[in-house]
């Protein structure tokens, strides 16, 4: 079979992360054919870097003109679920970065409006219209779905379910996060065009990642997914508390305009077991993406980043010069935990070599719509918890 | 400098422990211990070289000259004997819990009570009572010290004088106190325990939170920083059908009508949050941390297991008796052995501060707000589990 042909969406950081993973494949599997993005000049500069052959002003005009059999969707995520449903119309595979959709506002939606003020309980309901309509986008043009949720092929969470199998315990209770001191970019700040704070943008991966450890267990034990039953939700603006605003110097993030920057959420499964997953922007000392898992006869903890495979102190900041340490790691002095290979720990490249191979291979990626969409539910069940004061029942919601 | 005169009340397992930390603190002295049968008590006396050992309080307060009281008696007795204690004038020590609900004098013994009565009933009950306690105390004039440890931890005590020095704003605080499941089968039901893994357990973590909080806001701004809402979750993870179906359990079954797990989700206010978990169900032996993120710094107690001491033993009988750490279900692999357990959960420096804080007519560091504060925080976490819902507890504490 021929290689595959692959035209990224988007020119940003994902992008880049992207290219990393496609850079890893033989050319025999995969050519990153083409690259868009507004304005169409930075389309240019980054096909030029990564050795693109093509690069278009814009999804239109790449499918117009470019022959590609997938789209890398590499783009914020209010771009997510109509890219995904045109793309797919057009016959083409998508490989789509977390999280699949969400609400962004109403459709006469301005940049500078308070989306996240809407009541939530309107949200989950466009939510889920969103996932519906993409679902059944995808379904019915017979495409792969590919859903870059890396922490799906993290091999220390992938070795995580592995032992989880083979203790044969129940899993009764997991704990994830991802948090660290604050996203730089401006749209995760604001609910047009990020869905959601940190439970939205961090919060998804260990929620995923949960959703599908529980759905494999089932599987694997029952036949049939275990799902989410209940969700209960707080979530907080520590950047918006008084004694934090009068402080002089701030090491956390600030200027998040209508979203969260901490938040947690309590899924009780259908089977009585738990899950606490938890995302922040605000917290210290680099990148911090664990998942633990408590069964009935062991105790497995991936610690995706940090983890101690490299551990490094220097007395001062400006040892250790430029050399890459830890995402968002606020100094280099000290003790650190340097990651040795940040893309492959964090199964970014794995993720893409799966959708690749999948297309080849005419087969369902590992992480695919399924968990992609119950991941937007939960979630905007959470917000609903949160902003209501309530437990909320997952069982209507889930319902097809 | 003064020493003060203790009484021990009770002499069982807590008993020891508190005993082992008394002899630590110069300027306390045990000097009688009293408990119901007489024969047990004077056992105890001749263990420690007592002088003097009663069957009752009562006799005990009636007949030596002591200063304090130091509780420790299961948690439905703590009410009775602190009030009992401070209206004749003794300074009180009271170990967690400071009360909670365990049914009602008529209650049937066979009644699950912790199925069966709503928890805002439980919520009130215990709040009357926690109120009766305090003004007791207060009109009697004297000091009641908590034993919560956690608050004298010497790891917990070192996270506060970082933040301290950082200065920044604490605002997000995780702790746990998780095992994989109390032996007694007192823990297992409502009537005995008021409460299941939340109370049993998650009451040392929360202590230490809301001890932190209100100091905070102490320095900060002269007032304590206090709870404004809880949200919570319980499980029974041990209910779970695939658990009772496995041929072999390594945690703790068999839990009545109390919850083996639960999560409270505390907002303060002034927007900080904490998350406080526990759970019966937790392998690897006992798991205490408190982890405290500030504005300008992160820091993390771990008070257990911490690595002070790591040893590995290819096989399980290769250490022999020797202790290792709390609940932990082998000895074989890679271990986190506990160098000086009573010395690591802060026991003998409690007692120095409930010493020193009688002698000098200040507040121990771990006084009658938090004890009263833990307990309604809790019955109010179990409120917001049982009706699903946020509930508001700066009217509850105020």
């Amino acid at each position: 079979m021929a290689p595959v042909r692959v035209g990224l969406v988007g020119c940003g950081f994902s992008a880049g992360l992207h290219m990393r993973g496609y850079g890893k494949l033989s050319s025999a599997d995969c050519q990153v054919a083409a690259v868009c993005g507004i304005p169409k000049q930075m389309a240019e500069e980054f096909a030029a870097k990564h050795g693109i052959p093509q690069a278009y002003g814009g999804l239109d005009e790449m499918l117009d003109k470019a022959n590609v059999d997938a789209l890398d969707l590499a783009v914020p995520n209010h771009l997510h679920a109509p890219f995904i449903i045109q793309g797919a119309r057009a016959g083409k595979h998508i490989f789509c970065e977390k999280p699949l959709t969400g609400y962004f506002g109403p459709d006469d939606v301005k940049d500078d409006d308070r989306v996240g003020d809407a009541p939530k309980k309107d949200m989950l309901e466009v939510a889920k219209r969103n996932c519906q309509a993409v679902v059944e986008a995808v379904t019915s043009a017979g495409v792969t779905f590919g859903y870059a949720e890396n922490w799906i092929y993290a091999p220390g969470f992938l070795k995580l379910w592995s032992m989880a199998k083979t203790a044969g315990g129940t899993i009764l209770r997991i704990e994830g996060e991802e948090s660290h001191s604050g996203s730089h970019a401006d749209y995760a700040k604001r609910w047009r065009f990020s869905g959601g704070g940190s439970l939205m943008v961090k919060g998804c991966h260990p929620l995923s990642a949960a959703l599908q450890l529980k759905w494999w267990e089932g599987e694997a034990k029952f036949g049939k997914p275990i799902r989410a039953e209940s969700v209960l939700c707080e979530t907080g603006n520590f950047t918006w508390m008084d004694a934090f605003k009068r402080e002089q110097q701030h090491h956390v993030r600030t200027g998040w305009y209508d979203v969260e920057d901490f938040g947690i959420i309590v899924i009780k499964f259908e089977d009585g077991s738990i899950a606490e997953i938890k995302a922040g922007d605000t917290t210290l000392g680099g990148i911090r993406n664990y998942l633990e898992a408590h069964l009935s006869n062991a105790r497995l903890r991936a610690n995706l980043n940090p983890n101690d495979a490299c551990v490094a102190y220097a007395p001062a900041a400006d040892i250790f010069d430029s050399e890459y340490i830890v995402e968002k790691i606020e100094t280099k002095g000290g003790w650190s935990q340097p990651s040795p290979d940040e893309e492959w720990m964090q199964g970014h490249e794995q993720e893409v070599r799966d959708f690749v191979l999948a297309i080849k291979e005419d087969r369902e990626p590992l992480a695919g719509i399924t968990i992609a969409q119950e991941t937007i539910l939960v979630l905007y069940a959470a917000y609903v918890s949160a902003e209501e004061g309530r437990r909320v029942d997952m069982k209507p919601i889930l319902a097809e | 400098m003064k020493k003060i005169n203790v009484g021990l009340v009770g002499y069982g397992n807590a008993a020891q422990f508190h005993m082992r930390a008394w002899r630590q603190v110069d300027q306390a002295e045990v000097v009688a211990v009293c408990g119901r049968s007489a024969e047990r008590a004077a056992a105890f006396a001749r263990q420690h070289d007592l002088p003097q050992s009663f069957a009752s309080m009562s006799d005990m307060l009636a007949q030596v000259d002591v200063d304090a009281v130091d509780l420790i008696v299961p948690n439905h007795l703590h009410s009775p004997f602190a009030v009992e204690a401070a209206a004749a004038g003794k300074h009180i020590i009271c170990e967690k819990h400071l009360t909670g609900y365990f049914g009602e004098p008529d209650t049937p013994e066979d009644v699950l009570i912790g199925e069966t009565v709503p928890k805002r009933e439980m919520l009130a009950k215990v709040k009357e009572e926690c109120d009766a306690i305090g003004r007791t105390v207060r009109e009697a004039g004297v000091a009641f010290c908590y034993a919560e440890n956690w608050v004298y931890a010497p790891a917990f005590a070192k996270l506060r004088r970082l933040a301290e020095a950082a200065g920044g704003t604490i605002i997000r605080i995780q702790a746990e106190e998780s095992h994989s499941g109390s032996p007694s089968v007192y823990a297992k039901q409502w009537r005995t325990a008021g409460g299941g893994s939340l109370v049993l357990k998650g009451s040392h973590p929360l202590g230490a939170v809301l001890q932190l909080k209100q100091w905070e806001g102490q320095k900060r701004n002269g007032r304590p920083i206090r709870p404004a809402s809880v949200m919570c979750e319980v499980g029974n993870l041990t209910f779970i059908e695939s658990v009772k179906r496995e041929p072999k359990h390594y945690i703790k079954m068999d839990w009545k009508d109390v919850e083996d797990w639960g999560v409270m989700v505390l907002k303060f206010d002034d927007g900080s949050v904490a998350e406080i978990a526990a759970g019966d169900t937790t392998l690897g032996g006992v798991h205490n941390y408190l982890e405290a993120y500030l504005s300008n710094a992160r820091i993390r107690a771990n008070i257990n297991p911490n690595d002070a001491c790591v040893a590995y033993a290819p096989s399980p009988e290769i250490f022999g008796d020797e202790y290792i750490t709390e609940k932990i279900e082998t000895k074989g692999g890679w271990t986190f052995p506990s160098p000086e357990e009573d010395w690591n959960l802060g026991y003998p420096q409690e007692m120095a501060d409930f010493a020193a804080a009688i002698a000098e007519g200040r507040e121990p560091m771990s006084g009658f707000m938090l004890a009263r504060d833990v307990t309604l925080v809790l019955y109010s976490a179990y409120v917001s589990a049982e009706e699903g819902r946020r509930v508001e507890i700066a009217s509850v504490l105020a």
